[in-house]
C-alpha cells in the first residue's frame, strides 16, 4: 500500500510538495522503528527475558538459605507472572566423575509471582561455596534465560539423617538380637579355642605322669 | 586342711579335671603304650613333602609365585586407578570380585564335607583325603576373605568395616565376616588337632635328619605343639572328642558362612538378587565346588608326591559320587529359582531370567549347564571315564563352570537397566561388564596361591594324617588294596581288595612307638 502510494504521489506531485512528503514519510518510519513491532507487522514468537538471582541467609534458620529469582521480560508482550523457575547446585565434589564439569542438581522449582519473583528455601548439604543457577525455559524446553550467583554457607545439614537412622535395619532388629547373635558368636570362639586349649592341657598332664 | 574339707574342694573341681584323671589312670593303666601299630610305609610317605625337595617343587613355587606378584601388582594398579579400571562402571556395579569371593569361600566346603562329615560317619575310606581337604580349607578361606578388599574398592578404609566403633548391625557384609572369621578359626582348629601326634612324628623324623636351620626351626615349633603326645588311650580319647564336637560345630557353620554370604544378595531390593533361595543355593554350590577343589588338590599332590597307594581310585571315584548328587541338587536349584523367577512374569525378574537363558548372557549359563550340570553325571554314568583321570577333568571343568555361575549371578542383574522396559532388549539399554587385564591377574594370583600355599605348607606338616591312618589300619584289621592298578576304576578297585588278619590286643600292644 505505501508502495502504491508512493507511485501515485510521484505522479501526481513534483518539487517542493514531493521533498515535504519524503520528510514525513522518513519521520513515520523512524517512530514506527520505536513502536512494538508486533502491532506494525505482526506478532513476534520470541519475546526477552532476562533474570536475576539472589541467595541470602534465612533469618530464622542459619542453616536455610533463600533463593530469590527476579524474571523481567523486555518487549511490548513480555508476562512474566507464572513462569517456572528451576534453582540449580552447580555440585563441584562430582566434576571427576562428569568429565570435568560440576553437574547442576536440581535444588527446587518455583513459579513466579505477579511482579516476576520465585522463590525457593534451599538447606545447603556441605560448608563453604555453593555455586548456584536459576534458569526459566519455555514450553519446548528452550534456556530463556539464566543467571548464577555463589552463596558461602556458614551452617550445613545432611537432610535425610533423621529419617535414615530411624530406617536402619539394626533399629528394626533391636539390640537385644544383636547382641544375642554377637553373644553366640563369642560362644563359639570360645569354645573352639577351649576345645584346643583343653587338649594341650590334658596332653601336658598325661605326658608328664607318664614321664614319671 | 580336715579330710572333710579336701573332698568338699574335689567336688567343686571342674569335669575337665576329673576326666583327665580317669584319664590318666587310664593311660596309667595301658602303661602309656601306643595302642596302634606304627606303618612305617604311611610315615615315609607322609613326610615326602617335608623331607625332600623336588625340582619340580621350586619350579612350581616360583611360578606360582611369580603369578602371585603379578596379582598384587594389578591390585596396586587398581588401587591408583580406582575400580573403574577392573571394568566396573554405574550399572556392573559388582562384578568379578564379588564372584570371586562366593567362589573362592565357596570351595573350602570340601574340607567340611570331606573331612567333618565323613569323620561323623565313621568313614574310614576319609582318612588319606582330610589332611589335604583340611589344608585345602584353610588356605582358601583367608585367600576368599581377601577379595572383600578389592571389591569394596577403597581399601584403606577397609578397617573400619571390623573395627567396633564402625560396626553397622545391619550390613549383611559385616555379619559375613563374623560367620566367615568364626569358620577361619573352627577351619584352623581342625587342621590343628588331627596334626599333634602327626608333629610329635615329624619331630622324631627331623631329629634322625640332617640338622640345618630349617630343621632346627622346625623342631623348636613341633616340640611346643606335638611334645606332649605319647599316643596313650586317654590322649586318644580326648583328641577323638575335641574332634568329633569341631566336626559337629564345623558343619552348621559352614552353611551359615555361605548362606550369610549370600544375604549380601538375597537382602537387596533388585529383581535376580531378591531370592529367597540363594542360601540353600549357595550352600550347595559351595559344598559342590569344595568337593571337586578337594578331587583337584588330591591329584595333583598324590602326583606330585607318588601318593599312588594311599590315595587310590576308589577315593577319586567315591568322592566323584558326591560330586554329582550335590550337581545334581544344584542344577535342581538353579531349574527352582529360574522357573521361579521366570513364571512370575514381573518385569525385573522376567526380564534377567531371559536374558540369562537366551539373551545376552546364554554363552557363560549353558557353558555352566554343561560345564557343570551335565558333564559330572556323563562321566560317573559311564563306567569308561569313571575313573581317576576322568572325575579329575570333570573337576576342573565343574571349577571353571561354577565360577562362571558366580559371574551369571552377580552380572546379569546388576546391569539390568531399571527405567526403560528391560523386555524389549532393544529399547533397554543394558549395562555391560568388560574384564580388564586388573581383575584377570587379581584372579590368577588367588587361584595360584591355593597350590602355592599348599605346597609351602606341607614342607612342614605330613601330608597324610599318620596316626589317623594308623588307626584307621588297626581298626579295619589291617584292609588294604593291591594297588599296582590304582588308577582303574572303582569296581576293578574293588575286585584287587585283600584282606590281611586282623591285630590282635596283645599284638596292638606289642607295638611301642614312641
Amino acid at each position: 500500500m505505501f508502495a502504491t502510494n508512493l507511485q501515485r504521489y510521484r505522479q501526481c506531485h513534483t518539487g517542493r510538495s514531493r521533498v515535504a512528503l519524503t520528510a514525513v514519510a522518513m519521520i513515520v518510519g523512524i517512530l514506527l522503528a520505536f513502536i512494538d513491532t508486533s502491532v506494525a507487522f505482526g506478532a513476534q514468537s520470541v519475546s526477552n527475558y532476562s533474570i536475576s538471582l539472589n541467595a541470602a541467609q534465612v533469618p530464622s534458620n542459619p542453616k536455610q538459605v533463600t533463593l530469590t529469582a527476579q524474571v523481567s521480560a523486555t518487549g511490548r508482550t513480555g508476562n512474566t507472572t507464572g513462569m517456572t523457575v528451576d534453582f540449580y547446585l552447580a555440585a563441584s565434589q562430582f566434576a571427576g566423575q562428569f568429565g570435568g564439569k560440576a553437574p547442576l542438581l536440581l535444588v527446587g522449582t518455583a513459579k513466579t509471582d505477579a511482579s516476576g519473583v520465585a522463590t525457593v528455601t534451599y538447606s545447603p548439604t556441605w560448608k563453604g561455596a555453593q555455586s548456584l543457577t536459576a534458569q526459566i525455559n519455555d514450553a519446548s524446553g528452550n534456556t530463556l534465560a539464566t543467571a548464577s550467583t555463589t552463596y558461602t554457607a556458614g551452617s550445613a545439614s545432611f537432610p535425610f539423617k533423621g529419617t535414615l537412622q530411624s530406617k536402619r535395619p539394626d533399629g528394626m532388629l533391636g539390640r537385644w538380637v544383636g547382641g544375642i547373635l554377637l553373644g553366640i558368636l563369642a560362644i563359639l570362639w570360645l569354645m573352639l579355642i577351649g576345645s584346643a586349649v583343653r587338649v594341650n592341657l590334658i596332653f601336658k598332664r598325661t605326658s608328664h605322669r607318664y614321664a614319671r | 586342711m580336715t579330710r572333710k574339707q579336701v573332698e568338699k574342694v574335689d567336688t567343686t573341681a571342674s569335669t575337665t579335671i576329673d576326666d583327665s584323671r580317669a584319664e590318666e589312670a587310664m593311660s596309667i593303666a595301658y602303661d602309656g603304650v601306643d595302642p596302634v601299630p606304627a606303618r612305617e610305609d604311611i610315615r615315609e610317605a607322609a613326610m615326602r613333602p617335608v623331607l625332600q625337595t623336588g625340582k619340580w617343587w621350586w619350579t612350581a613355587t616360583i611360578t606360582l609365585s611369580v603369578v602371585v606378584i603379578a596379582g598384587i601388582f594389578a591390585w596396586i594398579m587398581q588401587l591408583r586407578d580406582g575400580l573403574g579400571s577392573a571394568g566396573y562402571n554405574n550399572q556392573a556395579f559388582w562384578a568379578i570380585y564379588e564372584a570371586d569371593l562366593v567362589a573362592f569361600i565357596g570351595v573350602t566346603y570340601g574340607g567340611a564335607v570331606v573331612s567333618a562329615v565323613l569323620r561323623l560317619t565313621k568313614a574310614h575310606w576319609r582318612a588319606p583325603l582330610t589332611r589335604i581337604a583340611e589344608a585345602t580349607a584353610l588356605v582358601t578361606l583367608p585367600i576368599g576373605m581377601m577379595f572383600i578388599i578389592p571389591h569394596l574398592g577403597e581399601s584403606p578404609r577397609i578397617w573400619e568395616l571390623v573395627w567396633p566403633p564402625y560396626w553397622n548391625l545391619s550390613s549383611p557384609i559385616l555379619w559375613d565376616f563374623f560367620a566367615v572369621s568364626t569358620y577361619l578359626l573352627a577351619t584352623m582348629v581342625f587342621f590343628y588337632l588331627p596334626l599333634i601326634p602327626d608333629l610329635k612324628i615329624t619331630l622324631q623324623r627331623l631329629s634322625n635328619g640332617p640338622d640345618n636351620i630349617k630343621t632346627r626351626i622346625c623342631k623348636k615349633l613341633y616340640s611346643i605343639v606335638g611334645n606332649n603326645w605319647v599316643g596313650s588311650i586317654a590322649q586318644r580319647r580326648t583328641l577323638h572328642g575335641a574332634l568329633g564336637l569341631i566336626s559337629i560345630m564345623i558343619i552348621p557353620m559352614a552353611v551359615s558362612v555361605h548362606s550369610v554370604l549370600s544375604f549380601a544378595f538375597s537382602s537387596s531390593s533388585r529383581a535376580g538378587y531378591l531370592e529367597t533361595i540363594f542360601p540353600v543355593l549357595f550352600v550347595v554350590g559351595a559344598l559342590y565346588t569344595g568337593v571337586a577343589l578337594v578331587i583337584v588338590m588330591a591329584a595333583a599332590f598324590r602326583r606330585g608326591y607318588g601318593l599312588e597307594r594311599y590315595i587310590t581310585g576308589k577315593h577319586f571315584v567315591r568322592l566323584g559320587f558326591i560330586l554329582v548328587a550335590l550337581g545334581a541338587a544344584y542344577l535342581y536349584l538353579t531349574f527352582t529359582e529360574y522357573l521361579v523367577d521366570g513364571y512370575s512374569g514381573t518385569i525385573g525378574n522376567a526380564s534377567w531370567v531371559y536374558q540369562t537363558i537366551l539373551g545376552r548372557y546364554w554363552i557363560p549359563f549353558w557353558f555352566f549347564v554343561v560345564g557343570a550340570g551335565i558333564l559330572p553325571l556323563a562321566v560317573l554314568a559311564f563306567k569308561r571315564l569313571r575313573n581317576t583321570k576322568g572325575i579329575v577333568t570333570a573337576s576342573v571343568i565343574v571349577l571353571l563352570a561354577m565360577w562362571v555361575k558366580r559371574l551369571v549371578i552377580v552380572i546379569p542383574p546388576a546391569t539390568e537397566p531399571l527405567i526403560k522396559s528391560p523386555l524389549n532388549t532393544a529399547n533397554a539399554t543394558w549395562g555391560t561388564y568388560h574384564f580388564t587385564w586388573i581383575p584377570i591377574f587379581i584372579t590368577l594370583a588367588a587361584t595360584a596361591a591355593i597350590p602355592l600355599l599348599m605346597l609351602v605348607l606341607f614342607k612342614f606338616v605330613p601330608i597324610l594324617p599318620v596316626a589317623e591312618m594308623e588307626e584307621m589300619a588297626a581298626e579295619d584289621g589291617g584292609l588294604e588294596e593291591d594297588l599296582s592298578s590304582p588308577d582303574k576304576n572303582y569296581y576293578s578297585d574293588n575286585r584287587q581288595i585283600k584282606r590281611i588278619p586282623k591285630m590282635t590286643e596283645r599284638q596292638v600292644r606289642q607295638n611301642v612307638r614312641y
